[in-house]
């Protein structure tokens, strides 16, 4: 398909739009803004009250974590069920399991379970989700030229669901971390804001953790993620560990930079 | 910036810009509710930053950005927020709803920063650096991305035209 032809056709299938809805912009555009002074002066308020607590914020009270170590049986059925999607998918890139099992490098539980496995040969690194919806499986090589300077992390609330939405009034927040790095990267520390701190360990390079962070009193997840210019994740940064546990790469401009050592898998394709 | 000079201001660049943007947030999500969605976030984002924005004569690309970077997974499931150094880890969607646009549809089957690389590129017509500034991905890996984008969309529309 050439660009022309593709800009034809989507400014086709685009031009028809239905009517909008009702106008609520400048009301939400009030709403925000409201919301914004009031969250920033909350968080402000928060965190001069808090001071460096940070010890009792550790532990989350009433939000407890949805997050409990797996057990076999789980991961059987996790690897079954994505077994299952990867064996009805038609695409010829499911031939990155090369018909052996692959091998369970690591797992998590919950209520979107997932495993990190390694195909034969060592190259192909899948996933394995369970949720939202159906089962998928999702294949990263680790010999990728385009791997991102910086490993993802997902921030959610800490909190189950209410019913089919999510609980913007959580307390806390939950950080979820997949990837997988360079062998010389022992622990992935995560470090907030206002000092609380979470060591997951990595697996030969692979790491998947996930970990609730509390929020300072008196501002909930919506709030404090609505405040962030651009909603983007309240600020969680990384630091990389050796095994002797002494850092050697960060986000905090004193140690060498995280793409110091790059995350293996630039490429991924879902089954 | 008076309250009320900040809202006429406002609610003119609003009627003029929603058309398109509603557009944009189409193909980028392939379904108009929640596109108005996206767009109607997007906008309220503009308004808390239209001082600044209209200051520098850029709304356009302000509420731009903002609306790519509101990933898919974002607009499905608002409370989800993903950091930078995305490039390895966007997600394809599910299968979409049988009934859109052959080309619509086809979009939401690509990962996401293929999708957002290749209607940026080839639709809105942003040069390459205006598009890896606006993902904040790296030159080069928006031009892999529309490429493959492209052969990618190829395929998919093939495979519908033959079904």
């Amino acid at each position: 398909m050439t660009p022309e032809t593709f800009a034809t056709l989507l400014d086709e299938e685009t031009r028809n739009a239905p009517a909008p809805g009702p106008d609520h912009v400048l009301a939400a555009g009030h709403r925000r803004l409201r919301r914004r002074r009031l969250t920033v002066a909350g968080i402000v308020l928060a965190a001069v009250v808090l001071g460096g607590s940070a010890a009792a914020l550790a532990v989350p009270g009433p939000d407890r974590p949805h997050v409990v170590p797996a057990p076999a049986d789980e991961i059987d059925e996790l690897l079954e069920t994505c077994r299952a999607a990867e064996q009805t998918a038609n695409d010829p890139g499911a031939a990155v399991f090369g018909g052996a099992d692959p091998v369970v490098t690591n797992h998590l539980s919950g209520p979107e379970p997932l495993a990190t496995l390694e195909a034969p040969g060592g190259r192909y690194w899948p996933e394995c989700r369970v949720g939202p919806g159906p089962a998928f499986v999702l294949a990263y090589d680790a010999e990728t030229d385009e791997s991102a300077p910086r490993p993802s992390t997902l921030t959610s609330p800490g909190c189950p669901p209410v019913g089919n939405d999510a609980d913007l009034d959580c307390r806390t927040i939950l950080l979820t971390l997949v990837t997988r790095l360079p062998e010389a990267v022992a622990t992935v520390r995560f470090t907030t804001t206002d000092g609380q701190q979470y060591d997951a360990p990595t697996v030969r390079g692979y790491v998947e953790a996930r970990h609730v962070f509390k929020i300072p009193d008196g501002v909930t997840y919506g709030e404090l993620t609505a405040a962030r210019p651009g909603d983007h994740a309240p600020s969680v940064t990384l630091t990389y560990l050796d095994a002797s546990g002494t850092a050697i790469a960060g986000e905090d401009g004193a140690l060498p930079p995280l793409s110091t050592y790059r995350v293996l898998g630039g490429w991924q394709h879902r089954f | 910036m008076r309250r009320s000079q900040r809202d006429a201001e406002f609610e003119a660049y609003v009627a003029a810009a929603r058309p398109r943007l509603r557009r944009l947030a189409y193909s980028l999500c392939g379904d108009w509710h929640a596109a108005d969605d996206v767009v109607q976030s997007a906008l309220a984002k503009l308004y808390v930053a239209w001082p600044r924005v209209a200051r520098a004569a850029n709304p356009d690309a302000y509420v731009r950005r903002t609306l790519v970077r509101t990933t898919i997974d974002e607009s499905r499931r608002p409370w989800r927020r993903e950091t930078s150094g995305l490039d390895g880890h966007d997600r394809a969607l599910d299968a979409p709803d049988p009934g859109r646009p052959d080309l619509v549809a086809a979009l939401q089957r690509l990962p996401e920063m293929q999708r957002k690389t290749v209607v940026l590129r080839h639709w809105l017509g942003l040069s390459v650096a205006e598009t890896a500034h606006d993902l904040g991905i790296a030159e080069g890996t928006v031009k892999s991305h529309t490429s493959r984008a492209l052969a990618a969309l190829q395929s998919l529309l093939e495979e519908v035209h033959d079904a």
